[in-house]
């Protein structure tokens, strides 16, 4: 107890000494922590589940998957295989049907007809809880709730796909290979795979998914199974699968997601660990002559130092657990707001391994911002005590090693993180570069405004607030800045994106895509639709070779944005309204007689494909190759059908095809027509454009919620670091409005120069805030999603305005007290 | 010209009243150099506030230059502190951010002087720092910022200055020297000057001296 009496003392003594700056340091380190631990926490989760339940992915150890029927090759090879005992397999056939009810709104879904065996691995559950083996039977349909929803039928109800009549028998909540459902284009619709064939829907030219499912009966098998199937596969056509590559493509968006929530929650840690620094260099400021007594008084540096990082670990450890508490709300918040889009059973929970983690960077990242101003501290020489005004001791040679040693891990430690979850370098330069870009901004300002002649009394205080002791207006400026910068920049991609995306849905755009038609069914739904659909030819193929050099579809599917490693739909058709040439004379030559293509220029971000280079095709196991003709460019933000590979009619028109419609209606005549074509061409396939846009906006509008909580949080995180600014040079303000006031400045005078003082800075951090907001919008507009760019600088001037705002207010708020000191009161401060 | 009238200051501790300055009546004539002394806690300090008019008394009234100033709001005082009063002090309280020449041009500009920089300059070379305009305080020795703190007090033509212990952190030549300085711009600008000081030197300059002891006036040259 006396032990324990001997530490808590002093460090109780030190709590009361400077609690507002105690408490400061105490909420950055906790928030410093936070929104790094929530993330990790959800991303931590989701590799657990990835871990655990990878096999569920695909519902087997492996796959074969075509897009058209499976070889006889490969049927044969795996029923060799069963037959040995050395595999079980299962059919899971996939396509985008109608469903039609007897009453209701026919719904466009995804079919799933599957065998017995299937799920081998994880669980499909339905809302009866029985299993699925048990309740589909012949002629059951089994739907997700918004399928059953939007068709308007319940349980015992009919419903027709295709030729087919089914009845409805459960609800099916969660499929083990369907992870997420993240578009949610078209919910899911379980069928038997033997009632496949009564539909009539897996048709030539329609776009089927076979696959068959295979599962080891002996895991030592696998390599020898994948060999035996690997042998026999159509190249081209068919892929063998296994779930570790099914997996991580199944969640690799939400690599994406965790890549930009990471950058945001180092943002954070960093902006905080400023805030860390500015808050401990405000305890050092009201420290420094205590310490100098300390050590007049005969206290070594190991016993200042140990004193100190006792009160300072008194603050750090209960900061860190409550910031890993924090987190794992944070996590459970995201998981919440982003439920739709996440893997369905994803289980957020308070781990160790968070827990050490949080600690490990929590601990590190204090540290090494503490480092410097601890090091200042410590070394605060006794004559200090007897020395007024500014500079005192620089922190020492080997706390500046470590902190710059730190510093440069740091960096190099950021990239592995950013580029083990599979982003590329540039966005990490880019805010490197944008970081250190603020910085040399930031002091360039400063240091110009320092030199800047002062007119009169009050821009003569305002421009000596820049030179306070303990006033670090650089590291303040680029802190603030960067924070404003991050929530600047999301307001402004949120409305470049909402106008070309939302708001700007002109009345020519399409809302009803009708997929799947036959060529000998065109006439007649031209006779529905009306003469103003467009009618385009789709040929299903994909692109084997570039120059003769052969495209390995595993490596292009890795890329993020599209990828030359899927399928295309090859159309004929002239120059779309929404397109306009850019390379070439014309979409197609007239000095060749061999195939030519006209591509759309956005691929060549995936691929780099020049006019002249020859693209090898493979057309349901036909192989053609067309030279590039001409290179076309889509209008932004157009909503219009686009094809990447546009023909001449005569090179496809003998391959096998089907048409495309996109036309336009209200609302209400679109659900008739709907129902009309539903109800008389049983294989084609309608998407509602508008139903489409509603939820692709739900999702933009889930994801801007996390983002606008992410950036507040960074704000929150400069406007810490603001108030360590304001806290650091507390008492130096403090002394400097009592001479003021004993020089003569009245209130109002203290008032303005306070407004100025706070004003200049914010104001800094205003322009360069809003430079690197629209630095950011603009290159993740332009370059990530390929459209123009609207500045909206009257919208960035109000917001800039409104952070400078809340910026000089609570400068204000902090600088209120010192205002209220008599000038006599400091005066017998020095008698006391 | 000061003149007070029954002037009291005392604070409440635990509910009992206790008097720094006992009921007192002075009148310093317009031009005079009067000496305050007296033993650590006797209340000089606080009477200088109180007569500077930086302290509101509890009890009393309070002239300077023909104008009773008791009841005055803060901002009718800055003003009157700023054209009439300097002020200099044992820590001398430069603005730590300011040069020196700045130190001394700011309560000329506060006042709107139209020729607030001429004025300063003038006053740093007479004490013999224009040289030295640019530096900040911190880059002064303590005999230099003295001096400036002195020009800074004199820049705006004082009718009044008040100096609390001006040379308690100078050696005896600074100290001489502060003072011989301080003096003489008092004299020449034809100021009041009222210091508090422990120096027997300085206080033997003074043409009066009032001796304080427990917040009461125990001598008083001028009879």
């Amino acid at each position: 107890m006396t032990v324990l009496a001997r530490f808590l003392g002093p460090v109780r003594a030190e709590w009361r000494h400077a609690p507002k700056t105690a408490f400061l340091f105490f909420v950055c380190v906790a928030l410093s922590v936070a929104a790094f631990s929530g993330v990790e926490s959800l991303r931590m989760a989701a590799d657990r589940m990835l871990r655990q339940e990878a096999k569920s992915f695909i519902a087997a150890d492996m796959e074969v998957r075509s897009a058209f029927n499976l070889s006889a090759l490969v049927l044969e090879r795996a029923t060799r295989l069963e037959d040995e005992g050395r595999i079980r397999t299962a059919f899971a056939t996939e396509f985008m049907a109608m469903a039609l009810p007897e009453e209701g709104r026919p719904t466009l879904v995804a079919v799933k007809a599957v065998s017995e065996g299937y799920p081998f691995y994880g669980q499909v559950r339905l809302r009866s809880g029985r299993p699925l083996g048990e309740v589909l039977e012949k002629g059951s349909f089994l739907a997700d709730p918004m399928a059953l929803r939007r068709m308007g039928v319940k349980s015992g109800s009919m419903a027709r796909l295709g030729d087919g009549v089914f009845m409805v028998k459960d609800a099916v909540l969660a499929e083990p290979d369907r992870p997420i459902d993240m578009v949610g284009l078209a919910p899911r619709v379980f069928i038997p795979h033997e009632d496949l064939e009564r539909t009539g829907l897996a048709v030539t030219g329609s776009r089927v998914r076979y696959r068959l499912l295979v599962a080891l009966q002996k895991e030592e098998d696998r390599a020898w199974v994948k060999k035996e199937l690997g042998e026999v596969l159509s190249p081209g056509v068919e892929e063998l699968r296994t779930y570790e590559d099914t997996g991580s493509q199944a969640l690799r968006w939400l690599d994406s997601l965790f890549y930009y929530l990471r950058l945001c929650g180092m943002g954070i840690l960093v902006l905080s660990g400023f805030g860390i620094r500015g808050s401990l260099v405000a305890l050092w400021m009201r420290k420094e002559k205590g310490v100098a007594l300390m050590k007049t008084l005969g206290a070594g540096p190991w016993r200042v130092g140990g004193h100190m990082a006792l009160f300072l670990l008194s603050l750090v450890i209960p900061a860190l657990f409550v910031g890993w508490l924090a987190g794992y709300g944070l996590a459970l918040g995201m998981g919440a707001l982003m439920a739709d889009v996440l893997p369905r059973g994803l289980d957020v929970a308070l781990s160790p391994e968070t827990l050490l983690t949080t600690f490990g960077v929590g601990f590190g990242f204090t540290f090494l911002f503490s480092i410097l101003p601890f090091s200042r501290m410590v070394r605060t020489p006794p004559v200090r005590l007897l020395q007024q005004g500014g500079g005192g001791q620089g922190a020492g040679r080997l706390a500046q090693g470590i902190f710059w040693v730190g510093v440069i891990f740091l960096v190099f430690l950021a990239g592995r993180m950013l580029q083990q979850a599979g982003g590329s370098r540039i966005p990490i330069l880019i805010l490197l570069g944008f970081s250190s870009g603020t910085v040399l901004c930031a002091w360039l300002l400063v240091g110009l405004a320092r030199r800047f002649p002062a007119q009169g009394a009050r821009h003569r205080v305002v421009m000596q607030a820049l030179k306070r002791p303990g006033a670090t207006p650089v590291a303040t400026v680029a802190s603030m800045a960067i924070a404003t910068g991050m929530v600047l920049a999301l307001v402004l991609m949120e409305r470049n994106l909402t106008r070309l995306f939302l708001e700007a849905f002109p009345e020519n755009t399409p809302s009803l895509y009708v997929i799947d038609i036959q060529p000998d069914q065109k006439k007649a739904v031209e006779a529905f639709v009306g003469p103003d659909a467009l009618f385009f030819p789709m040929v299903r193929a994909r692109v084997m070779a570039v120059n003769g050099k052969p495209i390995d579809a595993a490596v292009e599917r890795k890329k993020r944005g599209d990828n030359l490693g899927r399928e295309f739909s090859l159309t004929w058709h002239g120059l779309m309204e929404d397109e306009t040439l850019v390379e070439g004379r014309s979409l197609f030559r007239e000095d060749t007689d061999m195939p030519q293509v006209s591509i759309l220029d956005y691929i060549r971000a995936t691929y780099p494909l020049r006019l002249g280079d020859r693209i090898t095709f493979r057309i349901q196991g036909v192989e053609m190759t067309a030279v590039i003709s001409s290179v076309r460019k889509r209008k932004d933000g157009s909503l219009r059908p686009f094809f990447v590979f546009n023909f001449m009619e005569k090179d496809l028109v003998d391959a096998p095809h089907t048409f495309f419609a996109a036309l336009s209606a209200d609302r209400e005549g679109q659900e008739v027509l709907e129902r009309q074509l539903a109800e008389n061409f049983s294989n084609i396939r309608l998407i509602d454009v508008r139903d489409m846009i509603e939820r692709h906006a739900e999702l933009a509008r889930q994801m801007a919620v996390l983002l606008r909580a992410f950036s507040m949080a960074a704000f929150g995180a400069g406007l810490l670091v603001w108030l360590g600014g304001l806290s650091a040079t507390a008492a130096e303000r403090e002394k400097d409005a009592v001479l003021l006031r004993i020089l003569g400045a009245d209130h109002r005078f203290l008032l303005g120069t306070g407004i100025m003082e706070t004003g200049v800075q914010g104001l800094f951090a205003m322009i360069l805030g809003m430079l690197i907001a629209q630095g950011l919008a603009a290159y993740v507009v332009i370059r990530g999603f390929g459209l123009s760019y609207d500045p909206e600088i009257l919208l960035m001037l109000g917001a800039g305005i409104l952070a400078l705002g809340v910026m000089v207010l609570l400068g204000l708020v902090a600088a209120l007290p010192s205002m209220g000191t008599r000038p006599a009161d400091a005066v017998r401060a020095r008698e006391r | 010209m000061i003149l007070a009238q029954g002037l009291e200051k005392s604070y409440e501790v635990d509910g009992r009243k206790l008097p720094v300055v006992r009921p007192l009546d002075l009148h310093i004539r317009a031009g005079a150099f009067v000496a305050i002394q007296g033993r650590s806690g006797s209340g000089k300090t606080t009477l200088l506030t109180l007569l500077s008019g930086l302290d509101k008394p509890t009890a009393g009234r309070l002239i300077l230059d023909g104008e009773d100033i008791t009841d005055w709001p803060e901002s009718r005082m800055a003003a009157f502190r700023n054209g009439k009063i300097g002020f200099v002090f044992q820590d001398f309280h430069l603005i730590p951010g300011m040069t020196a020449f700045e130190n001394v041009l700011f309560p000329a500009e506060l006042a709107k002087e139209p020729k607030a920089a001429f004025r300063a300059e003038i006053l740093l070379r007479q004490v013999g720092l224009w040289e030295r305009r640019g530096h900040l305080p911190r880059q002064l020795s303590g005999g230099e910022q003295q001096r400036v703190a002195i020009c800074r007090a004199v820049v705006n033509r004082p009718k009044i200055i008040f100096a609390d212990e001006p040379t308690g952190n100078l050696d005896s030549g600074a100290a001489e020297d502060v003072m011989s300085l301080l003096v003489d711009l008092q004299e020449r600008e034809g100021a009041t000057l009222v210091v508090v000081t422990h120096s027997r030197e300085v206080a033997e300059r003074a043409d009066r001296l009032i001796l304080l002891s427990d917040g009461e006036v125990r001598h008083d040259s001028a009879g």
